[in-house]
């Protein structure tokens, strides 16, 4: 196991430098000049654009910069981003606990619903019921995220005023719970039902497969109860899958949380992104990859392992 | 987005003993976070806005545009050869923190400005001081080298800074610690908390030394867009934000909402690129002025309250000369100067010059729907006087990556925002945001001219004459000042807003339950 563990770890450094490089190459091609962002014509000293390059570093050639950046990263360092002028990491440090409340709501939101919808979309198969979950899965995996929340906030916040239509609290001298769940619903409904739907698909699949085992003949025939059999036979075998899932769910609700933050005003880590792109904050935009790659890593690193503890069977080694 | 810097002096001398606050908290949502609250080391409007509720100037620019003494007791004593200027500061101006500001602060920040490692992006003309002179607690002198009116427009919008904080730290602690996030000032409001992507909290400072502010607090809410801070006003989260024009309509059907226009100091006009073979001539330039129907342009593109720009200088200043008039729409001579200036009509229409086609390409940036509209409505316009326009929409970047900033570019359809201040570089020989390289040494001498002197009556002489050489030389063709909006919730009282302005001294509004 150890092994394996070590193994994963070293063959991720590689695949890290080569994101790192990919990345940069593609946010250096596109057009726009950081630069710009800060000619103000009405500024009082009109900032000479080199001198700005030079502080930033952008004088250089391509390659020397990402050199100098890579070497940075080595020690710990992401740099400073141009537009907030203060360390990358401070600021992702701040966003990044939001993005994962966010996150971790969206995760129990969706196995909470889809576990016990698959569960019983297999077990009634071909029913109305199963069909019906069905056309709603498809179409949770189809709607687009933003115009899913952009409904969503018409309905419950401008025509029926339920809940507040962004941010993250009203009360900020201290947690109020209440408060905190009210602008917290919203975005994970959003969040969760893209994966919600899939992990339906998934659980229906996996119980499908388990169910038509002859150890779940030889439990009806000693007659156990079809709920034990459904329930602890069954289910425990198939959530075998469901856990390698999990940890995939990880890396794809934080980088789906993108768009959904930006949308609903959540001072997280894809918003931070967003705003960044638009101000061509390099510094930022290559360590909130930096940060994404290691989490779709880590993620996948977790959920291996978390096979094996689950299943006997699996030896990684 | 830009709060006015209006600040409002209570009319008498003596400190007023008015009750503060007792007007509610208004929150305003905004859709960008601040990037340096710290006034040395600001350098964007969001931050400019906050630090004008923390902090005061020694003087401020009135709607007018005239000077008006706030730290100064009055405004300051400048010699006649313009190379001294006597500042008197009033007395008993405390710092939120309860220390009394004096010269010593004063004379701290400017050498802070000054300073070549500080490379603040604020020193602005103050680098034409060569020596700071102490005369008591309250009162000092500025030596210039040289006369620069342009350095009173910098007091106007320069912030003291406290000395007694600011001395122990180093430049770095100054421009990245907790100061440049919740710096202590001396203006109405105090800053209590500063949360990146969420909200700024100001409350009512009751030692200010002047008439108190109405407001309790302000709070901006920071969302991510302009239409989620929208969202926010229609379900009464906040109390305002600025309303982009596509959703003007919807905001006035709102019974709960009212929705403020005014024309703002953001323009938009065709930017010629003097060095393009169709544009050296101004009466090609005027020409295309004299083909635009702007009343019609306002009535079907821009609405609200924008108003048709005779130059890149407002209407509501001492400096602007209201004589000169916005070109009026006339074919006939349209026609005329291409005739005059040698390009006559084609075989298909289109006028032909020594063999060139007078056929161009109209730039403009995505996502600005008037100016889409715009650059339509100038492709039928201008083929009526046989000049054929092909619209050019480009992503922002690309733009100006690959068209203005490398000078491939005949027209661009654009815009930028016009300074409160009788000396606008965009004219400037060899000024950056000069794209179209325009050149015209008597416009550089006059803005010279303005610099040099401190009498107002000369700097308006100079001023007028400037924005007659801009109407009749059409570097640009000036189309609207475009419509600024606000949202406000009827919830708040004596909201007032003024042309060119925007919102106007919000700290003595208020907000009911």
């Amino acid at each position: 196991m150890l092994r394996f563990i070590l193994r994963r770890v070293l063959n991720a450094i590689p695949l890290l430098f080569i994101v790192t490089i990919i990345t940069y190459i593609i946010i250096n091609c596109a057009p726009g000049d950081p630069v710009r962002m800060f000619i103000n014509p009405e500024a009082k000293t009109q900032i000479d654009p080199m001198l700005l390059k030079a502080q930033w570093g952008l004088d250089k050639p391509f390659l020397v910069r990402y050199l100098i950046w890579l070497g940075n990263l080595l020690r710990g360092d992401l740099g400073v981003s141009f537009f907030h002028g203060r360390p990358v990491t401070a600021i992702l440090a701040e966003a990044l606990p939001n993005t994962i409340v966010l996150s971790l709501a969206a995760m129990i939101f969706s196995t909470v619903i889809a576990i016990p919808i698959g569960i019983y979309s297999a077990v009634k198969r071909n029913s109305i019921w199963d069909y019906i979950f069905s056309s709603f899965s498809f179409m949770g995996v189809s709607i687009p995220g933003f115009w899913f929340a952009l409904m969503l906030i018409l309905l419950f916040s401008l025509k029926l005023g339920w809940l507040p239509t962004s941010g993250m609290r009203v009360v900020y001298d201290h947690v109020d719970l209440w408060d905190r769940l009210r602008h917290l619903i919203l975005p994970t409904i959003v969040l969760g039902t893209g994966s919600m739907a899939s992990d339906m698909r998934y659980m229906r699949n996996a119980m499908l497969n388990v169910i038509n085992q002859d150890f779940i003949r030889t439990a009806r025939a000693k007659g156990a109860s079809e709920s034990r059999v459904i329930l602890k036979h069954a289910l425990r075998n198939a959530l075998l899958p469901m856990a390698t899932l999990v940890g995939f769910m990880i890396p794809a609700l934080i980088s789906g949380a993108a768009i959904i933050e930006a949308i609903f005003a959540w001072p997280g880590l894809g918003r931070v992104l967003v705003e960044a792109n638009f101000t061509r904050d390099y510094p930022i935009i290559m360590g909130e990859l930096v940060v994404y790659s290691l989490l779709v890593i880590v993620g996948s690193l977790a959920s291996d392992i978390l096979y094996a503890l689950v299943d006997p069977r699996i030896r990684l080694d | 987005m830009k709060r006015t810097m209006a600040f409002v002096l209570a009319g008498l001398a003596t400190a007023t003993m008015a009750f503060a606050g007792g007007g509610g908290t208004l929150r305003i949502a905004v859709d960008r976070n601040p990037r340096n609250l710290n006034p040395i080391f600001a350098d964007d409007s969001a931050s400019y806005n906050i630090i004008s509720y923390i902090f005061d100037p020694l003087i401020r620019m009135n709607e007018k545009g005239e000077f008006e003494p706030v730290l100064a007791a009055a405004l300051p004593v400048i010699s006649p050869d313009g190379k001294t200027i006597l500042f008197k500061l009033r007395k008993g101006i405390l710092w939120h923190d309860g220390v009394e500001l004096t010269t010593d602060d004063v004379v701290f920040s400017m050498n802070l400005l000054q300073k070549k490692e500080t490379n603040s992006p604020n020193l602005g003309y103050l680098d034409a001081v060569t020596k700071i002179e102490i005369i008591d607690r309250y009162s000092f002198k500025l030596h210039l080298e040289n006369a620069d009116s342009q350095i009173l427009r910098d007091f106007a919008y320069e912030w003291i800074v406290p000395k007694h904080i600011l001395a122990k730290m180093t430049r770095d602690e100054m421009e990245k610690g907790d100061y440049s996030r919740t710096p202590i000032g001396n203006g109405r409001f105090k800053i209590t908390e500063n949360r990146a992507n969420e909200r700024i909290a100001l409350v009512n400072n009751a030692k200010y030394f002047g008439k108190p502010a109405k407001l309790d607090g302000i709070v901006e809410l920071i969302t991510p867009a302009s239409a989620t801070a929208l969202l926010k006003v229609e379900t009464g989260e906040a109390d305002m934000a600025f309303c982009n024009p596509q959703d003007r309509e919807r905001m006035k059907g709102n019974p709960s909402l009212v929705v403020h226009e005014y024309p703002s100091t953001a323009f938009d006009c065709l930017q010629y690129n003097i060095k393009s073979p169709f544009f050296g001539d101004k009466r090609v330039r005027q020409s295309i002025s004299h083909a635009i129907n702007i009343p019609a342009v306002i009535q079907g593109i821009y609405k609200g309250g924008s108003v048709a720009a005779a130059t890149s200088y407002t209407s509501n200043f001492w400096f602007s000369n209201t004589k000169v008039k916005p070109y009026r729409y006339d074919l006939a001579l349209s026609k005329r100067l291409l005739d005059e200036a040698g390009w006559l009509t084609g075989p298909d229409g289109i006028r032909v010059k020594e063999g060139k086609r007078f056929e161009i390409d109209f730039l403009t940036n995505q996502g600005d729907a008037a100016r889409e509209k715009l650059v339509v409505y100038l492709q039928s316009a201008l083929k009526a006087v046989g000049i054929a326009v092909n619209p050019k929409i480009l992503e922002w970047n690309t733009l100006f990556d690959n068209f203005i900033d490398t000078g491939k570019f005949d027209v661009y359809v654009g815009g930028y925002s016009s300074a409160r201040y009788p000396v606008q570089t965009y004219y400037k020989t060899g000024a950056y945001l000069n794209a179209g390289k325009y050149s015209n040494p008597r416009l550089d001498d006059l803005m010279k001219t303005i610099r040099g002197v401190f009498d107002q009556g000369k700097q308006r002489e100079a001023c007028f004459e400037i924005q007659q050489i801009l109407s009749d030389e059409q570097p640009f063709t000036y189309i609207v000042f475009k419509t600024g909006a606000w949202v406000v919730s009827k919830k708040v009282k004596d909201a007032r807003f003024l042309p060119y302005m925007g919102p106007l001294e919000q700290e003595f509004w208020s907000v009911s339950k």
